[in-house]
C-alpha cells in the first residue's frame, strides 16, 4: 500500500482512487437498488410462472427454486451443482476457450482494423472480402472447422474467435475513422512521421472504439463457444446444457445457462476496467461532466 | 522531414537570458521617461508619434527598461514593432485553388497574391467560405495548390512542381475547434512536437514546457487532461505547444471563435503577450473585426470566393497594446473602414449563397 502512494504523486489521481471513487459514488446512486429490483422481477415472475401457477409451456420448465437447490445441492439429483469437480471443469474449459480465442481475436483483430481504418489501399484490398465472409454464421463454419482442425479443442477455439474478431476489426476501423481529421494534421505540423502519427494519435485515437468493439467481442465469443461446444467437445457449458437435454436433466440446463450468463457479465466487466485503466482521460472528462 | 536543429541562436539566448533582463538596462533617465510614456499612451490609447520605438532603440534595442510592463521582457521590446524579426516572412504569389465538388470544379483561391512580413501580426478577414482557410491550409501543407507559388522566406514551399507543401515545426496551426490530443495530459501536449522531433530529451523537453506554460500563466494545469479545463485554457495551451517549436510562423484558424467574449478578451492580451515575448510571425484568420484590428499590425481583408486580397489595412496604432485602445479614436476610424469593405463582400457572398468549406 505504502508503494502505491509513493508512485502516485500529489495531484496524480490513481486508477484505484478512481475505482474507490466510482464504487462509493455508485453505492450512494439508485442504480444498484433498481438492478436488484429488476433481478427481483424477473425471478419472481419466473418463479409465478413454472411454480406456483404452473402457468401453460412453463409447467415443465424448472423453476428457480428447484434450480437453486440442485445448483446448491451436496448431494446433487442430476451430479451437476457447486459441489461437484466436473462443474468446476466445465466452467474452466469454456472459460480458458474464451480466454484463448479473445486474445487471439484481439491479438490479430485489433492490428487488422487499424491497418483497415488507417490506409485506404489496404481497406480496398481486404475490406470486400472480410465483408463477404462477415455475415456467414459460426454455425456455417462448424464442419470445415472439424475438418480443418485437429484435436477436440482447436476447432473450438477457431469456431469461437471468428465472430470476436470481425466485431473487433470492424469496430477498430470505426474508431481510427472517427478520429478528428485535425489530430493528425497538428501532429504533422509538430514534425511527427507516420509512424509516430499511428503510434500516438490513430492508436489511442481509435482506443475508445475498440473498447467498444472488445466488449461486443467478449459477448460474441460467449455467444459463439456455446454454439460451437454444442456441436463438438467434451467438456464446457455448452457440452453440458446440450448433453443434459439429451439426458433430460432439465433443471442443469438452465445451470448451465445462467453459469453462462454470470461469467460472461464478469468478463465483459473486466473489459470494461481495462478500458477505464488504460483511458484515464476519458474516465476524468467523464467524471467532470464531460467538458467537451 | 529534414528538420535539423530547429533551436535558432536567438531563441536559445532568449531561454537563457529570461530572468537576467536589467542587469545591462539603459540609462535610468531614459528608463523613467520610457515607462512614462508606456503608461500614457496605454491610458489614453496614444497614437505611435515614433518616440517610443525611438527610444527602444537608443536603450540598445534589446533590454526593457525597467518600470516596462513585466510581460515586455528580454528581446520583446524589438518584436513589439513588426518588421523586426529576420524569419517568418511568407510571400504568396498568383496563387490559384480550384476544388472538385460534387457539384463540379469550385475555384475558392484566384491569383491571390499577399505578401506577410517577418515578426508581423497579419489578419486575415472574409466572408465564411471565401477561401481564407484554404489558403491556410496550403501554407501548413495539409491541401495542394493548382496554381501560383508560396514562399517561406526564401524556400519554397509549395509551387508549380511541387503543389503541395510538407507540413513542418516552422509552420504550426491552431485550429478553429482546436486539436489539442485528449489523450495526452498538457504538459504532454506541450512537449509532443520536441519529443517526435528528437530535438529535446523527455527532462528538457519538460523543463522547457513547464517554463512557457509558467509564462502563459498555465502553471497548475499540467497534469491535468484538456478535456478537464476550460476552452480558453485550453486554447492558450496549444498555442503554447505550437511556440514549443520555435516555428517561424503560427497559423491561426479562427482560434477564439468558440469562445464568450469575456474569455475572448481575455485571450487576446494573453495571445498579445505570448507574441511580444515570441519573435514569430501570425497568421491569423478571423471574422472579428474588432479582433482583427485590435491584434492585427496589418489586416487584410479578402473577397468572397475567388479569395483574392481586396483591401489591404495597415493598423497605425502602436504595439504594445492593451483594451483602452478599443475606445480610442482611431480604433474606431478603423473600424469603420474595415466594417465597410467587409460589408460590401459579405452581401456578396450572402447573394451567392455561398456555404462555408
Amino acid at each position: 500500500m505504502a508503494i502505491i502512494k509513493q508512485t502516485t504523486s500529489a495531484g496524480e489521481i490513481g486508477a484505484w482512487d478512481v475505482f474507490v471513487y466510482r464504487f462509493s459514488r455508485w453505492l450512494r446512486s439508485p442504480t444498484p437498488y433498481m438492478a436488484v429490483v429488476g433481478f427481483a422481477l424477473f425471478f419472481g415472475s419466473w418463479f409465478l410462472l413454472s411454480e406456483v401457477f404452473r402457468f401453460w409451456r412453463f409447467a415443465s420448465l424448472p423453476g428457480p427454486r428447484q434450480v437453486l437447490i440442485e445448483w446448491f445441492n451436496p448431494n446433487p439429483v442430476y451430479g451437476t451443482s457447486l459441489y461437484t469437480p466436473d462443474y468446476y471443469m466445465h466452467v474452466w474449459m469454456s472459460l480458458r476457450r474464451v480466454l484463448i480465442a479473445f486474445v487471439v481475436a484481439t491479438g490479430l483483430g485489433v492490428p487488422y482494423g487499424l491497418f483497415l481504418g488507417w490506409s485506404k489501399v489496404f481497406r480496398e484490398y481486404t475490406f470486400p472480402a472480410f465483408e463477404m465472409l462477415r455475415p456467414i454464421p459460426v454455425l456455417a463454419w462448424v464442419p470445415l472447422a472439424i475438418v480443418m482442425f485437429r484435436g477436440d479443442e482447436s476447432p473450438v477455439i477457431f469456431l469461437t474467435t471468428l465472430a470476436s474478431f470481425y466485431a473487433t476489426a470492424l469496430n477498430t476501423m470505426l474508431g481510427v475513422q472517427s478520429i478528428d481529421e485535425a489530430y493528425p494534421r497538428a501532429a504533422a505540423c509538430l514534425g511527427a512521421n507516420k509512424w509516430q502519427i499511428f503510434r500516438h494519435i490513430i492508436v489511442p485515437g481509435a482506443l475508445p472504439f475498440i473498447f467498444t468493439g472488445l466488449q461486443i467481442s467478449m459477448g460474441v465469443a460467449w455467444f459463439s463457444l456455446v454454439a460451437a461446444e454444442m456441436v463438438s467437445g467434451e467438456y464446457g457449458l455448452g457440452y453440458l446444457i446440450n448433453s443434459s437435454y439429451v439426458n433430460v436433466q432439465y433443471p442443469v440446463i438452465i445451470i448451465g445457462m445462467m453459469s453462462v450468463g454470470i461469467v460472461g457479465y464478469a468478463s465483459s466487466v473486466l473489459v470494461r476496467l481495462a478500458g477505464d485503466y488504460l483511458m484515464q482521460w476519458r474516465v476524468r472528462e467523464l467524471a467532470l461532466g464531460g467538458a467537451r | 522531414m529534414n528538420a535539423p536543429s530547429r533551436m535558432s541562436p536567438a531563441a536559445a539566448e532568449q531561454q537563457k537570458g529570461r530572468g537576467s533582463v536589467h542587469k545591462n538596462g539603459a540609462p535610468r533617465i531614459l528608463d523613467r521617461a520610457f515607462a512614462r510614456l508606456l503608461q500614457r499612451r496605454t491610458r489614453f490609447g496614444l497614437e505611435g508619434t515614433g518616440a517610443v520605438e525611438h527610444l527602444v532603440r537608443a536603450s540598445g534595442g534589446k533590454e526593457a527598461p525597467a518600470g516596462a510592463p513585466a510581460f515586455l521582457v528580454g528581446h520583446q521590446m524589438e518584436v513589439a514593432q513588426a518588421g523586426h524579426a529576420s524569419k517568418g516572412a511568407i510571400r504568396i504569389q498568383n496563387v490559384d485553388k480550384v476544388y472538385h465538388a460534387r457539384e463540379g470544379a469550385v475555384q475558392a483561391v484566384l491569383d491571390c497574391s499577399l505578401d506577410i512580413r517577418a515578426g508581423e501580426i497579419c489578419m486575415i478577414v472574409g466572408p465564411s467560405g471565401c477561401g481564407k482557410t484554404t489558403l491556410l491550409n496550403a501554407i501548413a501543407g495539409f491541401h495542394e495548390i493548382t496554381g501560383g507559388t508560396i514562399y517561406l522566406d526564401d524556400e519554397m514551399l509549395c509551387g508549380p512542381d511541387k503543389p503541395r507543401a510538407e507540413p513542418g515545426p516552422d509552420r504550426v496551426v491552431v485550429f478553429q475547434n482546436g486539436a489539442l490530443f485528449p489523450w495526452k495530459t498538457n504538459l504532454e501536449n506541450v512537449t509532443f512536437g520536441p519529443l517526435v522531433q528528437g530535438r529535446l530529451t523527455k527532462a528538457q523537453a519538460a523543463e522547457k514546457a513547464r517554463g512557457m506554460m509558467a509564462d502563459a500563466g498555465l502553471g497548475g494545469v499540467e497534469h491535468n487532461y484538456p478535456g478537464e479545463v476550460s476552452s480558453g485554457v485550453r486554447r492558450r495551451v496549444e498555442i503554447v505547444r505550437a511556440l514549443m517549436n520555435d516555428p517561424k510562423v503560427l497559423l491561426l484558424d479562427e482560434p477564439f471563435r468558440a469562445l464568450d467574449s469575456l474569455t475572448k478578451s481575455v485571450m487576446h492580451e494573453a495571445l498579445l503577450e505570448i507574441y511580444y515575448r515570441n519573435k514569430v510571425t501570425i497568421f491569423f484568420i478571423t471574422h472579428d473585426l474588432e479582433e482583427a484590428i485590435f491584434l492585427g499590425h496589418r489586416v487584410a481583408i479578402m473577397t468572397t470566393r475567388p479569395c483574392k486580397p481586396k483591401k489591404m489595412l495597415e493598423v497605425d496604432i502602436p504595439h504594445p497594446r492593451d483594451y483602452s485602445v478599443l475606445t480610442s479614436p482611431r480604433f474606431r476610424e478603423l473600424m469603420e473602414e474595415t466594417v465597410n469593405a467587409v460589408h460590401e463582400e459579405a452581401v456578396k457572398a450572402f447573394e451567392a449563397g455561398e456555404k462555408e468549406m
